[in-house]
């Protein structure tokens, strides 16, 4: 959403709170939590304990989108992180009670590390 | 690779040395699985458990107050390939004087998929419709 006056703050209000991974061998995220700060969506997230990635996470910059350009029902979000070694940008889908990311994750050209993909399951704690 | 003169329909049929084993355990399937969706008009929730060597599916449907018991009934278990000792899906049907529900589900990274095929039986002129939700063990 460009502004958030056009979001749907009862809808938003679900979406907030913590998400699981349904999967208890994730690779790359254990929960995160979408939550409001200075008028955005913020999120952050844990590691899971075999994650590729162990480095802690900054608060994410999200973005919810509409099912429509008219519309202001939220069906998903993207998302943002710029981390010392890794830029992660997430795509962030509802289906039927369930958040699924699809992670693009992309190190330094320095870095032997491949840029990657992950998709991951979530549920509302 | 064919030990036997068995007859087949198709190569996956017979077992093969090159399958890669996953799946579940079944113990994996074993407690209380939610609806993840909390709009559901279908399945609230699922409990399944051993009888003997037997593995039941118990479901509660939704309803516009509560939850309906539909009661048990016994899987028929299915792994990804015909050497797996995984489960990989199952099958099982709840039958009401009104209408039949055809149960298949399949296990993806931790989320129990549930496709119901719901047929009436009542001449009432309800389509048969299909339904696809999600439920986690949402308390783990």
């Amino acid at each position: 959403m460009k502004t958030a006056e056009k979001i749907n703050t009862d809808e938003l209000s679900y979406y907030l709170g913590t998400w699981r991974n349904s999967y208890d061998k994730a690779r790359l995220i254990k929960e995160f939590t979408l939550f409001e700060k200075e008028g955005g969506i913020r999120m952050s997230l844990k590691n899971s304990t075999e994650s590729f990635y162990q480095k802690p996470w900054p608060e994410g910059e999200v973005t919810a989108h509409a099912y429509t350009p008219e519309s202001n029902d939220i069906v998903a979000f993207k998302a943002h992180f710029k981390l010392e070694d890794m830029e992660a940008f997430f795509a962030i889908n509802e289906n039927k009670g369930l958040l699924i990311i699809a992670g693009y994750l992309s190190f330094e050209e320095a870095d032997p590390r491949g840029d990657c993909f992950v998709r991951e399951f979530f549920y509302k704690v | 690779m064919l030990e036997n003169n068995l007859e087949y329909t198709k190569t996956d049929d017979l077992v093969s040395e090159f399958y890669h084993e996953w799946g579940s355990d079944a113990d994996e399937l074993l407690g209380t699985w939610n609806n993840v969706n909390p709009k559901t008009g279908q399945i609230a929730r699922i409990l399944i458990s051993y009888e003997g060597d037997d593995l039941l599916l118990h479901a509660y449907g939704k309803m516009e107050a509560g939850e309906k018991d539909w009661g048990s009934s016994l899987c028929e278990v299915f792994s990804s390939n015909v050497g797996s000792p995984y489960v990989e899906g199952f099958m099982c049907q709840f039958d009401f004087p009104f209408m039949n529900i055809r149960i298949a589900g399949n296990m993806k990274y931790g989320v129990m998929v549930i496709q119901s095929y719901n047929s009436f039986t009542d001449g009432s002129k309800r389509k048969n419709y299909f339904s696809r939700e999600f439920f986690c063990k949402t308390n783990g």
